[in-house]
């Protein structure tokens, strides 16, 4: 009888199946559909690491370490 | 030279602290109190540098020490989560990005609905690119905790942002059922 048709989709259209976790297989998304979500995560994520930092990151660094040359 | 020359240390660690703003901003929220997180975890690595083994990996150390900062901070309750601010409300004006204000500014709203452990395994494992096993040590999980999270906040985005093709493969356990479109 159709049986496939009743399921969800199963690794046919995926290429990763991850192992069970509480006991249910959870298919990974469809290549393309991961695709898009990861290429959007890290064009958002790449345009903030060029971002130009504010002074207080360098200012706090040098400060730490002058504490170390100097001092004691 | 070795690493815990506090000249080369400080040049190491200023190298990666656009990576730990991001990642912060990812867990925080806001960017005032992300940079706060990030100037704690830099204090916190330079106190403890002499426990950093030479020639393991620094980026994975100090998003562990963030981490924690950020967790120890949030059971105080000094972090909101997630705030209006939103991770990436400085984003939308970026420049040459060729993904439209709409689009960026789902993605926002979406990624702002993950709980904080989707959002920073997908982080480190789709943003970072850290091993599942890196990433799991960072986390003090399970690898198959690891992956889940990462599957189900893909999901999750995937079916909020209407991706096509993903609906068959969302969660139904999701805390919010919103759609982006047309909102």
């Amino acid at each position: 009888m159709a049986s496939d048709s009743d399921k969800k989709e199963m690794p046919a259209r995926t290429d990763k199946v991850i192992e069970r976790t509480n006991g249910a297989l959870e298919p990974d998304l469809p290549i393309e559909a991961r695709g898009q979500i990861g290429s959007q995560l890290r064009k958002v994520y790449g345009d903030m690491l060029q971002e130009p930092l504010p002074d207080v990151f360098s200012k706090l660094l040098s400060d730490l370490a002058r504490s170390e040359t100097e001092g004691k | 030279m070795s690493i815990h020359d506090p000249l080369v240390f400080q040049k190491d660690l200023a190298a990666l602290v656009p990576n730990l703003r991001a990642f912060a901003r990812s867990l925080a929220g806001g960017a005032d109190q992300a940079d706060d997180l990030v100037q704690e975890t830099l204090v916190k690595a330079w106190k403890h540098r002499d426990s950093f083994a030479e020639g393991s990996n620094l980026k994975a150390w100090l998003f562990t020490i963030l981490r924690n900062v950020f967790l120890s901070e949030r059971r105080k309750r000094k972090f909101e989560v997630a705030d209006s601010d939103g991770m990436f409300a400085d984003q939308l004006s970026v420049k040459g990005s060729q993904a439209s204000r709409m689009d960026l500014l789902d993605f926002q709203k979406a990624f702002e609905k993950l709980p904080h452990e989707q959002r920073e395994a997908l982080i480190l494992i789709g943003a970072e690119g850290f091993a599942y096993e890196e990433a799991a040590l960072m986390c003090g999980c399970a690898v198959g905790t690891v992956k889940s999270r990462v599957n189900r906040a893909r999901a999750k985005l995937a079916e909020m942002l209407g991706v096509t093709g993903a609906e068959d493969y969302a969660n139904d356990d999701f805390m919010v059922r919103t759609r982006a479109h047309g909102s």
